[in-house]
């Protein structure tokens, strides 16, 4: 346990909300495609892993350095899970629209499965260091020094938030995938191809957890095979205490899980922290069975 | 569920004969041990389903109760040397215990917010066996635990244990049969359709869900004292939210809320992976393929009808149905079903 100070705290909540931005990234995906799509993308953190593991491919020819390295990596990050979001909407999705909800959970199920081991299989099941080339060195905020490149993941992960927001609220586009979301047959009769914003939404649901993949990867340094589970536990917690269908509030709970997860680490027990989230998460499903932030549903049981 | 009567009944004790010759006549102890595993994987897809296919609940926590099943078991046979015949039952009725406690405050909850409180159960009963080194020896273990026995018999070969799983298999299979035919189980299934309207003909909604839910703990904790006194040995990871995926992954594959569909899907998807292993690493990429292509080909799983599932109001619209020809639309409406609840709405 640390002594509590004031730059160490600082330090602690600048990594928490590096982590939270990160969880907020997969968290915000998995809500958008759920919102459109009423199925849960279980090969979410499939993405996530593969856009890692392939920049990491694709790092050795990539050598700008400075910012201009992050840069190029964040948007092939971005490029990568939108294809890959093409990808999975058009072979696992979309043969299913009509089949029961379970059919695609179980057939995305099966998707992640072959994805992880197909990454073992190319990559190796071991952990794979990953650096990114480009070090911004430390930053002095008041009495703390912090890495700032925890701030620039934090920094990137709500410039996407809020860029997506901007298409959400701003677009034609956007209406059209909120109008989806909260209705799809009144959507449709309306006018709106579905079918294409159900696209629309893997790709850009998929590019944010690509850029996910990357961060933490840079975060971390590693990048390993089975990553993409942890990353889809944490999304999908922090899409349900969001409240499901609410983009903003997925964001919120996702950086709340990551300061959270840091701080409990640090003063209760990192043995112990996942543990304590998975039973705050079930008290707020108790008392809040709408999620924490989620809108009240008038009738109910 | 009156259709089960009958021929399906002959089919079942046909079936089961076959269980019961096979072993005797093909003497192969890997044969015999992959039996074993189907048949304890048969009895926590068949509780699942209870939950899953006729309660309409996406549960993922079972593995957890297959954990307490397992850990109890071991923990009663190691300092207390209590016997199994014992140990099976404290073990079953810890995990429904657990399993009514916990269902009782949260099965107002629906579609992905119920499946959430059960996958937080099932990391944080994980994480207490894998942290909490006192009692559970943590990731190292616990071994040692004494083989199955009953009565002076004890069961140490592969086959033995086979034939007590079986039998385990056969109970759950009669009480979850009896309960989805008694009204209880009628209740359960007009809940998973439209659970107000259910509850406003006078169901006890959470009642009934409860009861469903401990009694589906009740089987995964018998299947996880089995498990235990089998392997001789208990740690963490058969319990782990993959392994719920993979029971759920059985369920639909052999076809959701019917009776022999989870065993099927147990058996086939126990076998598969021993059927590939001459492709050694590209085994599990294969297994997740072929598990996509049986729901591409079959959507309702193979001995699924679809029938249970098409019941209730559908409200929400199939985009597919956009570039269907109008007499398409009807069919891939009542088709059209999820086991949850729509009502997840939201922004």
């Amino acid at each position: 346990m640390d002594s509590v100070t004031l730059p160490v705290l600082v330090d602690q909540l600048v990594s928490g909300l590096a982590v939270g931005g990160v969880y907020a990234l997969v968290a915000l995906g998995f809500a958008l495609i759920f919102g459109v799509l009423r199925v849960a993308q279980f090969a979410h953190g499939e993405v996530y892993m593969l856009v890692a593991f392939l920049v990491l491919t694709a790092l050795p020819a990539l050598q700008l350095g400075g910012l201009g390295q992050f840069t190029l990596v964040l948007v092939l990050a971005l490029a990568l899970g939108a294809g890959l979001g093409l990808a999975i909407e058009r072979v696992v999705f979309r043969p299913l629209l009509a089949a029961p909800h379970i059919a695609a959970i179980i057939s995305a199920i099966g998707l992640s499965i072959a994805l992880q081991y197909l990454a073992a299989f190319v990559w190796g099941a071991e952990l794979h260091p990953f650096a990114l080339g480009w070090s911004p060195g430390n930053l002095s905020l008041g009495p703390a020094v912090i890495p700032a490149f925890k701030v620039i993941i934090f920094v990137t992960a709500l410039a996407l938030l809020a860029a997506l927001q901007l298409v959400l609220r701003r677009t034609q586009l956007g209406r059209a995938i909120r109008a989806t979301a909260s209705d799809a047959e009144t959507a449709r009769l309306m006018g709106i191809n579905t079918t294409h914003i159900i696209t629309t939404a893997f790709a850009v649901g998929s590019a944010l957890a690509g850029a996910a993949g990357v961060l933490v990867a840079a975060l971390y340094g590693v990048v390993y095979s089975s990553m993409g589970i942890a990353a889809l536990v944490k999304g999908y917690t922090a899409t349900v205490i969001g409240g499901v269908g609410n983009l903003i509030g997925a964001v919120i709970s996702g950086l709340l899980l990551g300061v959270f997860e840091v701080l409990l680490d640090s003063y209760v027990s990192p043995k112990w922290s996942d543990a304590i989230i998975f039973a705050l998460l079930i008290g707020v499903l108790v008392f809040r069975p709408q999620g924490l932030l989620g809108r009240a549903i008038p009738e109910r049981l | 569920m009156r259709r089960w009567r009958g021929r399906h009944i002959r089919t079942g004790w046909l079936v089961l004969a076959l269980a019961i010759v096979l072993p005797l006549l093909v003497q192969d102890p890997f044969l015999h041990r992959l039996l074993a595993v189907a048949a304890l994987e048969a009895v926590l897809t068949v509780s699942l389903n209870l939950v899953l296919g006729y309660g309409g609940l996406i549960s993922l926590g079972h593995a957890g109760f297959y954990g307490i099943g397992a850990y109890v078991a071991a923990l009663l046979a190691l300092h207390l040397d209590a016997p199994f015949v014992l140990t099976l039952p404290a073990a079953a009725l810890v995990a429904a215990a657990t399993g009514w406690l916990f269902a009782r405050p949260i099965l107002h909850l629906r579609g992905h917010y119920f499946a959430m409180a059960t996958l937080a159960l099932g990391e944080i009963l994980v994480l207490v066996a894998y942290n909490w080194d006192s009692v559970t020896r943590g990731p190292s273990g616990l071994p040692g635990i004494p083989r199955p026995e009953l009565f002076g018999w004890t069961a140490t070969t592969h086959r033995d244990n086979y034939y007590l799983a079986l039998a385990l298999l056969v109970l759950a299979v009669t009480v979850v049969r009896r309960f989805v035919d008694s009204p209880l189980g009628l209740s359960l299934i007009a809940t998973r359709g439209d659970d107000q309207a259910a509850a406003s003909v006078g169901t006890d909604v959470a009642r009934v869900r409860t009861i469903a839910f401990a009694l589906a703990a009740f089987f995964a904790g018998a299947a996880g004292a089995l498990y235990a006194h089998y392997i001789t040995f208990v740690s963490v990871e058969p319990f782990q939210l993959t392994h719920t995926i993979a029971l759920l992954a059985m369920v639909a594959v052999g076809g959701i809320a019917t009776i022999p569909g989870p065993i099927v899907g147990a058996l086939l998807l126990t076998l598969l992976p021993e059927l590939l292993r001459g492709l050694a690493d590209l085994r599990m990429v294969l297994y997740g393929v072929l598990l996509m292509l049986v729901i591409w080909l079959r959507p309702q799983g193979l001995l699924g009808s679809g029938a249970l599932l098409a019941r209730g109001p559908r409200r929400r619209a199939e985009p597919a149905a956009i570039h269907r020809p109008a007499g398409a639309v009807g069919s891939s409406e009542e088709r059209s079903a999820q086991p949850s609840p729509r009502e997840e709405t939201g922004a």
